[in-house]
């Protein structure tokens, strides 16, 4: 039986709308009115325990609203929920006790207090038994160098370090299942591959469920065996990272302003093989997509100049946006499968 | 699931980081407290000012007006030391800070108590209790002698224990009605404002109020059970305005206090069930 | 002297205006704290109601020499003021504390001027839509007297808003100390004297002897008493003259006070590096 079961899952939050003026308010009183946001609209998939799910869509897709559906934070407006056999919501307590959660924004930590008195706090909330007490915070101590900030105040610690205690505060009750809502936000590269390295052992020494949120390309990459993307509140794809290599491989855009409109003709030329693709050639724009590992961006920039007259270039990373747009337009993705139940492909 | 015992020792790991976080800021606390007290000793002043002119308000001495409003503070501060963070719900509601409660194997509300204590109260407590000792001994109600009995005192002093529990549920239940609202309403601090403003009420004997107003404050938000009716269990038919009658509407007391506790809790219960979070 | 010039806005005080209607629409903004403040002052004006008539119940007399209507209309009226004249202000400390003050200071416009038009646009508002319709309700009715003539009338609104100066200097002289103290610990024990002495919740003639003196000597009085005592014509066009010239007198003082204890504050708010 799989951990976590979802079907047919919706939910639509109820806004409330600001009438104008003064008796506009007295009415919104008496009689208020809502707008309706679909956040999440009809998605269906199951993780099996000891998955570790990249869950990925732009900004507003509904990534966090799910989270808190898995948690049990908000009610489905319809559909279901089933984690670990439990409806989350309704039976909130017990599904509490075997989840962490770390947002990215929000912090549990005891703002003006050191470190350690969260985790004395979280001890006793949890009910954890001494001895995993104690075997977890050795175990974070040495990853997430916890015993350097234990007696510092929590809003004295850099934001590495923070994010560091953060997981390590959600841990403490060795949770099965571990939900990470944009956990790498903001952070600087190293700590962001600190983070990443941990959870993978993690999974592999505990054999955690974990599921991520996150709009980092890199985050998924590295952790993640199976991604699932959403989009407007959609599922737009689910299976094996590898069935989204086409697009996630090539992780860099570069962008070209030419002197004069070179046309189609001349362009395809940089783009001879496989570790070049041409995006897009209009008049004087040309867009080619490359991967990082595969070729330089000097070489690929050397080779541009060579057959175009370039006046102009612009190089950036490909970000999440582009991929789904890619994705969400069939451009060429097939359904991954890599789990045997890959759904996907969502309506183009 | 939690035993009771769990949640004490729970309680007590709350508190100890509350004050520490609190200690962190000493002179916040000597403030807030020195603030607090003139405050309080200013409400007690202005009814004594005003006792230095007419012998009785409303067929109340001034003794029986100062246990009254002693009463009140006692079951105030009570409830102001150990649940005062209910009256930041909207802003939990509002931020989406309510999450994090809900992904803890422990009850909401509890976690909202707990969550923030403030020490700023502890002069009215401390004024309170002084002031109901001493006038308890005054009006003949507790006292070592022959003239007041051991029993009496026995049962005057459990009873003032109940009334100040059921004080303190009274004053829990209204306010977390009133901040309830928070789950439909943007603007619910102003509810919440609001009855401050009837908390007034409690402050003098409810038979000087007119006849719907005096039902408004014994059954829809009871402050009358915070004083004015269980007044009556002490002072005897002979010591109040309107005679014995009401002696049986002070002894529902504690179930009033309980029934209105029930009621605000299921409110707010439907209230988490109509919790959207905050959008991101 | 630099603090004497700088008193009065050299462009005029109207281009800050802009505030008090920006303050306005604050207000605005949340109505329905609005609405309830609102109802919180009736409220507040009905206990007060029953209380004082239950005092007077049984007492053929006047009590302190106030007989039952002008005990009735002062403690009333005091209750409708408390929307314009809010003891438990806090306008300077609050801002200082939210750090909202470092914008405010990056304008180039007079700040304490700022505050002031600020601070008058939100009471001003709540006074005239709450506060003057709820005594007019409660006059109509009967509960309160009218004011004996429209002279004395005016001569109370001018009263009022001298009282409102004042208390907003005291407000002000107070939440300098935030820039000491970061905490908003005092400001009850702040609110408390204000409420104690100047008369906004009892007559000062109710009080015992040695408190009313002091009450009298100090300058909260200006706050309510004053503006309150004109309005129940106790006192007569002379005295009220005197009791304008008194207020004003305050007013000023503290301003100016507050002006200069202002200046040293930023001053040590750019030295720290603010
Ligand atoms: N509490 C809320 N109330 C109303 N709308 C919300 C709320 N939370 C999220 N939304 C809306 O639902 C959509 C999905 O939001 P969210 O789940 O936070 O997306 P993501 O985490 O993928 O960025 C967005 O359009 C957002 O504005
Ligand atoms: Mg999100």
């Amino acid at each position: 039986m799989p951990l976590i079961e979802v079907s047919r899952l919706t939910k639509v939050y109820q806004v409330p709308l600001r009438q104008p003026g003064f008796t506009g308010a007295a009415l919104s009183l008496v009689r208020p009115s809502y707008k309706a946001v679909t956040a999440v609209d009809g998605i269906d998939f199951t993780i099996q325990a000891g998955e570790m799910v990249g869950y990925i869509g732009p900004n507003g897709a509904g990534k966090s609203t799910t989270i808190k559906l898995l948690c049990g934070v908000l009610a489905p407006t319809s559909g279901s929920v089933s984690v670990g056999g439990l409806d989350p919501h309704r039976r909130r307590m017990e599904n509490a006790r075997r989840i962490g959660l770390v947002y990215g924004q929000r912090s549990q930590l005891l703002w003006d207090l050191p470190v350690r008195e969260t985790f004395y706090l979280l001890r006793r909330i949890y009910q954890v038994p001494e001895s995993t007490y104690r075997e977890n915070l050795a175990d974070f101590g040495r990853t997430f160098e916890i015993d350097a900030v234990w007696d510092t105040p929590v809003r004295l610690l850099s934001l590495g370090q923070r994010m560091r205690a953060e997981l390590a505060a959600a841990l403490i009750h060795s949770p099965p299942i571990v939900y990470l809502d944009e956990p790498t936000i903001g952070l600087d590269v190293l700590a962001k591959s600190r983070i990443r390295e941990f959870l993978r052992q993690m999974n592999r020494r505990r054999g955690t469920t974990v599921i991520l949120t996150t709009h980092d390309l890199r985050d998924v990459e590295e952790v993640c065996d199976r991604i699932i993307m959403i989009h407007q509140g959609r599922l737009v794809y689910d299976g094996a990272l590898e069935g989204l290599r086409g697009t996630f491989g090539e992780r860099c855009t570069l962008t070209l302003e030419l002197e004069e409109a070179a046309g189609g003709a001349v362009a395809p030329e940089v783009a001879l093989d496989d570790d070049v693709r041409l995006i897009k050639a209009d008049g004087k724009r040309v867009e080619l997509a490359f991967d990082r590992r595969r070729i330089s961006a000097p070489e690929v920039i050397a080779r541009a100049c060579a057959v175009l007259p370039v006046r102009d270039l612009v190089l950036r990373e490909t970000d999440l946006e582009s991929v789904v747009k890619q994705v969400y337009g069939g451009n060429g993705i097939e359904n991954g499968n890599g789990n045997g139940e890959g759904r996907g492909g969502g309506e183009p | 699931m939690r035993t009771f015992g769990s949640y004490v020792g729970l309680y007590l790991c709350y508190l100890r980081v509350n004050w520490l976080a609190l200690m962190a800021y000493p002179t916040e606390f000597w403030g807030n407290n020195l603030g607090n007290v003139a405050g309080n000793l200013l409400g007690i002043a202005a009814v004594g000012i005003v006792f230095g002119h007419v012998r009785a308000i409303g067929g109340w001495s001034f003794d029986q007006v100062l246990f009254l409003y002693a009463l009140a503070m006692v079951a105030r501060s009570l409830w102001h030391l150990f649940m005062v963070n209910c009256l930041n719900l909207p802003y939990y509601v509002q931020r989406g800070t309510l999450d994090r409660l809900m992904v803890r194997p422990v009850n909401i509300l509890f976690q909202v108590y707990a969550d923030y204590l403030d020490n700023d109260d502890w002069g009215e407590a401390v004024i309170g209790l002084v002031v109901l000792g001493t006038l308890s001994v005054r009006l003949g109600l507790v006292g070592v002698g022959p003239e007041v009995g051991l029993a009496r005192s026995l049962t005057n002093v459990l009873w003032l224990a109940v009334i100040a529990l059921s004080g303190t549920a009274i004053f829990a239940a209204i306010h977390l009605a009133a901040n309830t609202t928070s789950f439909w309403l943007v603007q619910a601090g102003a509810v919440s404002q609001l009855v401050w403003q009837v908390d007034g009420f409690s402050r003098y004997p409810l038979n000087v109020y007119s006849r719907p107003l005096r039902f408004v404050l014994s059954w829809l938000l009871p402050f009358g059970f915070i004083n004015f009716y269980p007044a009556h269990l002490f002072f005897g038919p002979s010591g109040v305005p309107e005679g014995g009658g009401l002696l049986w509407v002070a002894r529902l007391t504690p179930l009033v206090a309980a029934a209105a506790f029930g009621l605000a809790y299921r409110f707010w219960q439907a209230g988490l069930d109509h919790y959207q979070g905050a959008g991101s | 002297m630099n603090v004497l010039t700088n008193f009065i806005p050299l462009p005029g005080p109207l281009r800050y205006l802009a505030y008090t209607r920006a303050a306005v629409a604050r207000v605005l903004a949340y109505r329905v704290n609005f609405w309830m403040g609102a109802v919180g002052t009736v409220l507040g004006m009905t206990i007060q109601y029953y209380l004082w008539t239950a005092i007077y119940h049984g007492e053929d007399g006047a009590l302190a020499g106030y007989g039952a209507v002008e005990a009735l209309t002062y403690v009333i009226l005091g209750q409708a003021l408390q929307g314009f004249l809010h003891p438990e202000g806090d306008p300077l400390g609050r801002k200082v504390r939210d750090g909202s003050i470092a914008v405010d200071l990056a304008r180039p416009a007079d700040w304490q001027w700022v505050v002031f038009w600020d601070y008058l646009g939100g009471s001003l508002f709540r006074w005239l839509t709450t506060g003057v319709p709820a005594m007019v309700l409660f006059t109509v009715v009967g509960a309160v007297a009218a004011p004996p003539s429209l002279g004395a009338f005016l001569v109370f609104l001018v009263s009022a808003f001298l009282g409102f100066v004042l208390l907003f200097a005291w407000h002000f002289l107070f939440g300098l100390l935030s820039f000491w103290t970061k905490g908003g610990g005092l400001i009850d024990l702040k609110a408390t004297a204000v409420s104690l002495f100047s008369g906004a919740l009892v007559p000062l003639e109710f009080y015992p002897p040695g408190l009313r003196r002091m009450a009298m000597a100090l300058p909260f009085r200006g706050i309510y008493y004053l503006p309150l005592s004109i309005y129940t014509g106790r006192l007569g066009a002379g005295e009220a003259a005197g009791a304008l010239g008194w207020q004003a007198a305050w007013a000023v003082g503290l301003f100016l006070m507050a002006r200069v204890l202002w200046r040293r504050a930023t001053r040590s708010l750019v030295i720290h590096g603010g």
